[in-house]
């Protein structure tokens, strides 16, 4: 198990440092250098290149790029001085964190509930309207519900506020909007999960020795079936985040993925690559928990490690 | 041992006398009653009756046609502006109206086809092709190859791709290819890791070893054996990857790092229709319409295709 956990590890410092390094490549690859459109003479420029350690070998620079972004300090913005990332960071994320964890839960527990029913009553009229939920769900990208849910909902009925984050009635439709994809997602694999798992021999063991039928799936049933769901956290978790881009700027909420976006349509650079970090250490860190709590789970990745054999997810990709 | 007996059996001479006799004899028992069926005729008559993706497909062609045709017949040109017409709701003049420049949007939307509907089946193609060389040759050495692969792909599975596509598009040109070559960067990794637990699968299998025992070379084995095998899951799974394809370029173009003006796509539109929506809804929900009906016949399409071509699902 130690040794799972010490792997997995591994590899999610490794994919961090791969990331910084795209990203330290491609602040290199921009056009032009940070004092180009100051007309200064090249005696000054050179002592300013110095200054900034610019003059310094690629891999002494780069060494650096890495040193700032472990000790968290990702840059200062391009478009308005004084701005650092780091300070954008710390206003706009509690916003989008608000946002994304509603709406992850918002899914987990409806599809939850929707898929297990679905099993329960397959090929029933209940099951029908559960699969078409989660297919129509799936092929909805969250930008398009957004945007028709406002205009529904907000422009045309009045029933609901049009933007904003104030109270918990502006926050119904985003958090519906960025939950319906996920739904849509854990609704469908919990479903066949679920009926995968019905016809195990174990579960006739159950139903023989006499527990009742909530026993089976309480017991037995969902504590099998969740598995699944628990290997698609890690990329449900970056949906969600790459729905908050979209979400926010549409209801007017000023979170993160906001000025993210309005970063990118700026080219302010520096803006764009600190908050890039910070997002892909956020999920690489994200993966790496789902990856340990899966191990935790799973007792068959527990025995492994009993063995001293690393099996855990390698193995279970191939059947 | 066992294999030169094996050997020794595949490389007999067939009795001919036996054979033909064999062959001829279609009374009694050794009649066939059926016609036998191909592996694809078998899925494509179960398809037939999947009356939910047949209507999947029909609704895909029906869009790849009009995204081939409707441009070239149309009165007028996608990118030509038109300032007495601007903002028109939709008409006989303008079957999907104008947008804020008073360009017809009938014309747009089915350029704006062309555009996504091509990135989706590039895509696609691209990163399944990728997916088998790498996968196929992964699963197919083992060893130390495939350890390195593995520990390459379980490195960068952890980079989020549209993120990464974000950043690559921030620091490249605008149009179609520097969007492809986002999408494709990180996206070959999905078909790679389903490719490779096949091979591993089909590798310890009677027919490769047999082939492997006669001396076919290991690519053609690869190519001969191993992928037509896996094709039925390869082609469910690049249905079921277009439409997420589409999404990504739908996405990208929405928040403004897409397919750049005057050239469209579907995503692009939507993004230039938000500005006007509230007093001006047909601009956005029109391209909304596609973009989920097409996602939506894809989905069903490649569910359907999963229950014919999956083998497990046979006979069921």
């Amino acid at each position: 198990m130690l040794r799972y956990i010490l792997k997995r590890t591994v590899i999610a410092l490794i994919t961090v440092l791969v990331l910084i390094t795209i990203i330290f490549a491609l602040v290199r690859m921009l056009p032009g250098d940070p004092f180009i459109s100051e007309k200064t003479n090249p005696a000054i420029r050179d002592k300013m290149m110095a200054y900034y350690g610019l003059d310094k070998p690629l891999w002494r620079q780069w060494l650096t790029y890495v040193g700032n972004m472990l000790h968290g300090d990702l840059g200062v913005s391009l478009k308005y001085p004084g701005r650092t990332v780091n300070s954008t960071i710390q206003q706009t994320f509690p916003y989008s964190a608000g946002l994304g964890v509603r709406a992850l839960l918002v899914a987990l527990s409806a599809g939850l509930f929707l898929g297990t029913m679905a099993a329960q009553k397959a090929g029933k009229a209940l099951d029908v309207v559960c699969v078409l939920i989660a297919i129509i769900g799936i092929s909805m990208p969250d930008f398009i519900i957004g945007t028709v849910l406002q205009l529904v909902f907000a422009i045309k009925l009045k029933w609901l506020p049009a933007a904003q984050w104030e109270s918990w009635r502006h926050m119904i439709l985003p958090v519906v909007a960025l939950s319906l994809y996920t739904l849509a997602l854990i609704t469908r694999l919990m479903r066949s999960s679920m009926l995968e798992v019905t016809h195990q021999d174990y579960i006739l063991t159950a139903r023989a020795k006499g527990l009742s039928p909530r026993q089976v799936i309480w017991r037995h049933e969902m504590r099998n079936a969740i598995l699944p769901i628990v290997t698609i956290m890690g990329p449900i978790t970056a949906a969600v985040l790459t729905g908050t881009f979209v979400l926010e700027r549409i209801y007017a909420i000023p979170g993160m993925g906001k000025f993210y976006v309005q970063s990118i349509s700026d080219l302010d650079y520096t803006m764009v690559l600190g908050m890039t970090a910070f997002y892909g250490v956020f999920l690489v860190a994200a993966n790496l928990i789902v990856d340990i709590l899966y191990g935790i789970i799973d007792p068959r990745i527990k025995l492994a490690g009993a063995r001293g054999r690393i099996v855990a997810m390698d193995e279970d990709e191939e059947d | 041992m066992q294999i030169d007996d094996m050997k020794a059996f595949l490389q007999a001479p067939l009795d001919p006398a036996l054979t033909r006799a064999l062959l001829k004899d279609d009374s009694g028992l050794n009649r066939i009653v059926r016609p036998s069926l191909t592996y694809w005729q078998d899925a494509w008559i179960k398809l037939r009756k999947n009356k939910v993706a047949m209507l999947g497909l029909a609704i895909i062609l029906l869009y790849l046609l009009l995204a081939v045709f409707a441009p070239v017949f149309a009165r007028y040109d996608f990118a030509s502006q038109n300032a007495k017409a601007m903002n028109q709701w939709p008409s006989e003049e303008h079957l999907f109206g104008t947008d804020q420049a008073g360009r017809d949007l009938w014309v747009r939307n089915w350029m704006g086809a062309r555009v996504s509907l091509f990135i989706g089946i590039a895509v696609v193609l691209i990163n399944t092709a990728i997916g088998c060389v790498v996968g196929g040759v992964s699963g197919y050495f083992g060893g130390r190859v495939d350890m390195l692969v593995m520990r390459l792909i379980d490195v960068l599975y952890g980079i989020p791709m549209i993120i990464l596509a974000i950043l690559i598009r921030t620091v490249m040109d605008s149009g179609v290819f520097p969007l492809v070559l986002a999408m494709v960067a990180l996206g070959w990794i999905g078909s790679a890791r389903l490719v490779r637990g096949q091979v591993l699968q089909l590798k310890s299998q009677e027919f490769v070893m047999a082939a492997r025992t006669l001396g076919v070379s290991d690519g053609k084995i690869i190519l001969k054996h191993m992928i037509p095998n896996i094709s039925g899951i390869l082609i469910t799974n690049m249905t079921m990857a277009i439409p997420q394809a589409i999404f990504t370029e739908a996405f990208l173009s929405f928040i403004g790092i897409g397919i750049k003006s005057p050239s469209c796509s579907w995503g692009s539109l939507a993004q230039s229709a938000i500005q006007v929506y509230r007093i001006h809804p047909y601009q956005l929900l029109i391209p909304a319409f596609f973009i989920c009906t097409t996602m939506l016949s894809l989905n069903m399409l490649g569910d359907g295709l999963r229950d014919a071509l999956d083998p497990r699902m046979r006979g069921r």
